[in-house]
C-alpha cells in the first residue's frame, strides 16, 4: 500500500493550555508524582485476574484450563463483549458461569438477562445455581413476575419477544446479556434479531458452536449485534469474504484476524478432556399377564380421554408414564382423578376403577425383580456396591427404597423435597456408606457423583435431555472408571418404543449433552416438542403396525436433524480451521 | 516512548491511597486492613474524612455498612484518582548521583569482564522534559484506542531519552520520595519543550498510526469496492433496459409503417416518442455511470475515504522538568591478566550514553556481543573473542 493511497490523518494536540497555565508556579514534587501515578492508574486496566475463582467450590464445578482462559479473555481482552464459539461439549455454559460469577464479584451484574431456547432455560438455571451459586429467576418459575420484577432472569428467547413481555424487556437497561444458541438468531429479518438489536445492554456474551448456518453472512449478523461496525456494512462484508459465483469463503485469514477480536473458539482436539467409556445395556422383560392388562387398560383410558378432552393432556401423559414406572405411582394419580368434589361426575369412572383393579392384580412388578439383579451384582463387584437408581416418581422411589431396605441394602433417598444442605449430606453418606441411592430427577447438575459408576434408569423420561442429564451425573470429567448404565423396560410398552425406536436409532446414549441439545433445539425450531410428539403418536395410532411406523418416522426426523447438525459442525470446523487461540493483542 | 499505564492491582491501589492521603496531611491509624483516617480541616481536597474507617478489600461490596472500601474500581478510590490526576500536573525533579547507583549497560554486565572500580565525574547539568500523554486514535472502522505514553526529551539536543523516561516512571512509583526541588520552567520554556516533545511523540507513534491507517484504508477500499460493484450491476441493468427499449421502438416503427388507419399511426408515433424519451434518459444515466467508472468514482472515493479518516489526539496530562547530571563514567575493568581503565559518556538516570564498538572489527557491543579485553583493547566477545 503506497503512502499516498492511505486515508488522511489528523494529528491534534489538545489541552496544552491547561498544562501551561500552571507554569512558573512552584509545586510539591511529592504531589506532582502522585498526579503522575494517578494518571497512570487511570489509564491502567483493572487487575485482570479472575478474582472470584477462589470463591468457587471445587466440589460443585471443576474448571478446565480452556474454560478459565476463555472467561478471562472474554472479560478482559474483549471488554465484555464476546462470541463464545467452542466446539460442542467443551462447556460454554461453564465459561459464562465464570464470567457472571466474576461480574457479580466486581459488582457489575445489577441486571442480567440470559436468553436460551425454551427447553434449555431450566437447565441453565440449575447450573448457575448449583455450580456458581448464582440465583436466577426463570420465566417458567411459579413466582416469575415479569422481566422488570427480577434482576437476574433466565428466559426462553421466544417468551422475551412475545407481545406480552417485549416492551418490559426492551424498557430496561441490562448490564449483561447472555444469548445461548446464538445461531438461532442469525437472520436479520426475524423477530428475534429485532429484539436483540433493540435490547439495551453493556456486556454481552453470545454462545454457539456453529456460528455459521447457511453462509458466512450469518457471522456478520451475530457479530454486528455484539460489535456494531467491526465488519463495516453487510454488503462490504459479503463482497469481501464471499466469492459470489461459487458461494465460497474467500480471504479466510483476514476474516479470522478480525474475528479474533471478538470470538473465542476452543477445539476438542486441543483440550485435555478425556471421557472414560460408557456402557449402556437395555434389559427388556416380558410383562406378566397382570402387567399386560394394566398397561392395556391405562392406554385405552388415555386414548379415550384424550380423544374427548385434549386439555387433560398433562395428566394423561403422566398416567402413561406412571404405568411403566410402578403400580404405586399410577395408583396415586388415578385415585386423585376419582377423588373430585361431591356432586361432580367423573368422566370414565368405570375405566379408572378398572385400572385400580388391575393395579391390585399386579403382585410383584417384573421391573422390581430385575433391578435387584443389577444391585446384587453390583454389591459383589463394585466398590461399596454403589448404584444410583433413577425414577421420575416419588411413589416409585418409596417402593424401591422399601424393597432395597428389606433386602438389607443401605439406602439413600434423594428428591426435590430436601434442602440443599440435606442433599449434600445424603451424597456424602452415599459416598461413605455405599449401597443404593434412589433419586428422582431433582438430582441437579452440580451434584458430583463421579465416585459411583453404575446407574439404573428404572423408568425412562421421554425427553432425551433428561436421560443425558442423569447419565451426566456420573459420566463426567473426573470419572476414572468405565460407566455402566442399565435401562429397564417392559416389552411392547411405550418405554420400549422410545428406547428401541428413538433413542437407539439416534445413538442417544453416546451423544454429548451439547450434541443432543442441538438436535432437540433443531426439532423445537420446526415447532415441535419431543415429549408431545411421543405422546401424540402413542394416542393417535390405530394399530400396532401404525405405531411402529410412526415411531420409525420420528426416528428418521431425528436422524435428519442430527445429520444436519453434524454437517453444520463439520462446515464450521472447516471455516475456523486454524483459528488461533492465542492472544489477540499484537 | 514508554507505555505508562499501570495495572490496577489491589497493592497499587493501597499504596496510592496511603501516599495520597498522607500528602494531604492525613492521620492514619492502621489496624490490619482497616485504617481509621482523619484529614486536617484545611486540607486541599474535596474528600472528607474524619475518623472514617477505610478497609482494603478485594470486593467493594464486601465491606460493612459505613466502611469505605479501598479496592480497584471502588468509588472512593476513583474519586481520589480523579482528584489527584488533575491536581499537580507540573513538577520539577533533579537527579543526582547520590540518589542512584551507577548503572552498567548490558554489554558490560553480559560479559565476563569484572568491573573493579567505577566512578562518575559530573561536568554539567542537562535538562529534559518528561511528559505523560494520552494518545487516542479514532477511526470509523475500529474501536478507539486510548493509551498513556511517557516521553522524555533532552532540551539541548532535542533527542529522546527512553531510559530517562523509565527512570522517571520508576521514581513516581517509589513513594519514598526525597522531595528535592529544582529550577521551574517558565511558560515559554515549557511551551517550547512541549512542542519538541510533541514531535518526538508523533514520530514514536508513527508505526502504530500507520498500521491503523492501513487498516482504515483497507476498510475504505472494501466499501468502495462494494459501491463499484453496485454501479457495475446497475450499468448492466441499464444495458438490458436500453436493449429492451430499442426492441420496443423497432416494434413501434414497424407498427407505424404497417398502420392503415390514421389513429393507429398517431398512437404508434406517440408511443415511439415516449419510448425514445425513456431511452434517452437511460442513455444519459448510462453515460453518467460509465463516466464514473472510467474516472474511478472520484466523488464517492473522496466521500468514503473522508469518512475513514483517522484522528489522532494527543493530550499532555503531566510534565516534569528533570535536570540530570552528565559527565564521564570511569570504569576499571579486569579479566585477571589484563586491567584497563575506560571512560564512557554517562548521564544520571539515563545510563551510558554511547554505543561503543569492537576495537578490532568495529562491530557494535551489545548484550549478545559483550565487551571483552584483549590486552588493553576492548573487543567484542562474540565477534573477536576466542
Ligand atoms: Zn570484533
Amino acid at each position: 500500500m503506497s503512502r499516498e493511497n492511505l486515508v488522511e490523518v489528523d494529528f491534534r494536540h489538545e489541552d496544552e493550555d491547561t498544562l501551561l497555565a500552571d507554569a512558573g508556579e512552584s509545586s510539591s514534587l511529592v504531589e506532582h508524582l502522585l498526579t503522575v501515578q494517578a494518571n497512570r492508574l487511570q489509564a491502567g486496566q483493572p487487575d485482570s485476574e479472575l478474582r472470584s475463582l477462589s470463591h468457587l467450590d471445587e466440589e460443585n464445578v471443576k474448571l478446565l484450563e480452556h474454560q478459565v482462559d476463555a472467561a478471562h479473555r472474554a472479560l478482559f481482552e474483549m471488554d465484555g463483549k464476546a462470541l463464545l464459539a467452542d466446539e460442542v461439549g467443551l462447556g460454554k455454559t461453564i465459561e459464562v458461569g465464570m464470567i457472571l460469577k466474576e461480574m457479580h464479584y466486581r459488582g457489575t451484574d445489577d441486571a442480567v438477562l440470559i436468553l436460551t431456547p425454551a427447553q434449555l432455560a431450566q437447565q441453565w438455571q440449575g447450573e448457575m445455581l448449583e455450580k456458581f451459586g448464582l440465583d436466577f429467576t426463570c420465566n417458567y418459575d411459579d413466582d416469575f413476575a415479569g422481566f422488570d420484577a427480577h434482576d437476574h432472569v433466565i428466559a426462553s428467547i421466544d417468551t422475551a419477544k412475545s407481545d406480552r413481555h417485549r416492551s418490559t424487556v426492551l424498557a430496561r437497561d441490562w448490564d449483561v446479556l447472555v444469548l445461548d444458541e446464538a445461531h438461532y438468531v442469525k437472520n436479520e429479518d426475524t423477530d428475534r434479531y429485532e429484539l436483540l438489536e433493540k435490547l439495551s445492554y453493556d456486556y454481552a456474551f453470545f454462545l454457539t458452536a456453529t456460528p455459521i448456518q447457511n453462509d458466512v453472512t450469518d457471522l456478520y449478523n451475530i457479530i454486528s449485534l455484539l460489535r456494531p461496525g467491526l465488519f463495516g456494512t453487510r454488503e462490504a462484508f459479503h463482497n469481501y469474504f464471499v466469492n459470489k459465483s461459487q458461494e465460497t469463503l474467500v480471504n479466510r485469514n483476514e476474516l479470522q484476524n478480525r474475528l479474533r477480536k471478538v470470538m473465542i473458539r476452543n477445539r476438542r482436539d486441543e483440550t485435555d478432556i478425556d471421557f472414560t467409556p460408557r456402557n449402556v445395556t437395555t434389559r427388556t422383560f416380558e410383562p406378566s399377564p397382570a402387567e399386560k392388562d394394566l398397561y392395556q387398560s391405562v392406554t385405552d383410558y388415555v386414548r379415550t380421554a384424550y380423544g374427548e378432552d385434549q386439555g387433560q393432556k398433562l395428566v394423561l401423559m403422566t398416567l402413561q408414564k406412571e404405568v411403566v414406572s410402578s403400580p404405586e405411582a399410577l395408583k396415586q394419580t388415578v385415585e386423585r382423578q376419582l377423588d373430585v368434589e361431591d356432586g361432580k361426575v367423573v368422566a370414565h369412572a368405570d375405566q379408572l376403577n378398572r385400572i385400580l383393579d388391575c393395579v391390585d392384580a399386579v403382585k410383584t412388578p417384573t421391573k422390581l425383580e430385575s433391578v435387584q439383579r443389577i444391585t446384587s451384582e453390583a454389591r459383589e463387584r463394585v466398590d461399596k456396591g454403589r448404584v444410583i437408581v433413577f425414577t421420575q416418581f416419588r411413589a416409585t422411589q418409596q417402593k424401591l427404597i422399601e424393597t432395597f431396605a428389606d433386602q438389607g441394602y443401605t439406602t439413600h433417598p434423594f428428591h426435590g423435597g430436601h434442602s440443599s444442605d440435606e442433599k449434600e449430606e445424603i451424597v456424602e453418606r452415599f459416598e461413605e456408606e455405599g449401597g443404593v441411592l434412589v433419586s428422582t430427577d431433582a438430582m441437579n447438575e452440580g451434584r458430583n457423583l463421579q465416585f459411583c459408576n453404575v446407574m439404573v434408569n428404572y423408568d425412562l423420561p421421554w425427553n432425551p435431555m433428561k436421560v443425558e442429564q442423569r447419565i451426566g451425573r456420573i459420566h463426567r470429567i473426573g470419572q476414572e472408571r468405565e460407566v455402566y448404565v442399565f435401562n429397564i423396560a417392559l416389552e411392547d410398552t411405550i418405554e420400549e418404543y422410545v428406547l428401541e425406536r428413538l433413542y437407539h436409532k439416534i445413538d442417544l446414549f453416546q451423544q454429548s449433552v451439547g450434541e443432543l441439545s442441538e438436535i432437540l433445539t433443531r426439532l423445537e425450531e420446526t415447532g415441535r416438542n419431543f415429549e408431545d410428539e411421543v405422546f401424540e403418536r402413542l394416542v393417535s395410532a390405530d394399530s400396532e403396525v401404525e405405531l411402529e411406523n410412526d415411531f420409525d418416522a420420528m426416528a428418521i426426523d431425528l436422524q435428519e436433524q442430527r445429520d444436519l447438525a453434524d454437517k453444520l459442525e463439520d462446515f464450521n470446523k472447516g471455516v475456523f480451521e486454524g483459528f488461533d487461540l492465542g492472544d489477540s493483542d499484537d | 516512548m514508554t507505555d505508562a499505564a499501570l495495572p490496577v492491582t489491589e497493592r497499587a491501589v493501597e499504596r496510592f491511597t496511603e501516599a495520597y492521603l498522607r500528602s494531604l496531611g492525613a492521620q492514619i491509624e492502621k489496624r490490619g486492613r482497616r485504617w481509621t483516617v482523619t484529614l486536617p480541616g484545611d486540607a486541599d481536597t474535596a474528600l472528607e474524612l474524619d475518623g472514617d474507617v477505610l478497609e482494603i478489600v478485594s470486593d467493594p461490596d464486601e465491606v460493612d455498612e459505613g466502611v469505605i472500601a479501598i479496592s480497584p474500581e471502588a468509588p472512593f478510590v476513583e474519586r481520589m484518582l480523579d482528584e489527584s490526576a488533575d491536581k499537580t500536573p507540573l513538577g520539577v525533579l533533579s537527579l543526582t548521583q547520590d540518589q542512584f547507583e551507577l548503572q552498567l549497560p548490558p554489554w558490560i554486565t553480559g560479559g565476563t569482564v569484572e568491573v573493579v572500580d567505577r566512578s562518575f565525574t559530573p561536568y554539567y547539568d542537562r535538562r529534559a522534559l518528561c511528559a505523560l500523554f494520552h494518545v487516542g486514535i479514532e477511526t470509523v472502522s475500529e474501536y478507539q484506542t486510548e493509551e498513556l505514553h511517557a516521553v522524555a526529551v533532552d532540551l539541548n539536543d532535542h533527542e529522546e531519552r527512553p531510559r530517562l523516561a523509565e527512570t522517571y516512571l520508576d521514581l513516581a512509583e517509589d513513594d519514598q520520595q526525597d522531595p528535592s526541588e529544582g529550577r521551574q520552567f517558565d511558560e515559554q520554556t515549557l511551551s517550547d519543550a512541549i512542542e519538541t516533545t510533541n514531535e518526538v511523540l508523533e514520530r514514536e507513534i508513527a508505526p502504530m498510526v500507520r498500521d491503523t491507517r492501513e487498516r482504515a484504508t483497507r476498510a475504505a477500499e472494501v466499501e468502495l469496492d462494494e459501491y463499484r460493484q453496485f454501479v457495475q450491476q446497475r450499468r448492466e441493468e441499464i444495458d438490458e433496459e436500453i436493449s429492451r427499449l430499442n426492441d420496443r421502438i423497432e416494434d413501434e416503427t414497424e407498427a407505424i409503417d404497417a398502420a392503415t388507419e390514421q389513429a393507429e399511426r398517431v398512437e404508434a408515433l406517440r408511443k415511439r416518442k415516449e419510448l425514445q424519451s425513456e431511452l434517452d434518459d437511460r442513455r444519459a444515466e448510462l453515460d453518467d455511470l460509465t463516466e464514473q467508472i472510467d474516472r474511478n468514482f472520484p466523488e464517492k472515493r473522496r466521500e468514503v475515504r473522508e469518512r475513514h479518516d483517522l484522528t489522532v489526539r494527543m493530550r499532555p496530562v503531566a510534565a516534569t522538568s528533570v535536570s540530570y547530571e552528565r559527565g564521564d563514567l570511569i570504569l576499571e575493568l579486569t579479566t585477571g591478566d589484563a586491567t584497563v581503565e575506560k571512560s564512557y559518556s554517562y548521564a544520571i538516570g539515563a545510563g551510558v550514553m554511547e554505543e561503543p564498538s569492537c576495537d578490532r572489527c568495529g562491530r557494535q557491543l551489545t548484550e549478545e556481543n559483550p565487551l571483552a579485553l584483549e590486552r588493553n583493547r576492548v573487543i567484542g566477545d562474540t565477534c573477536c573473542g576466542n
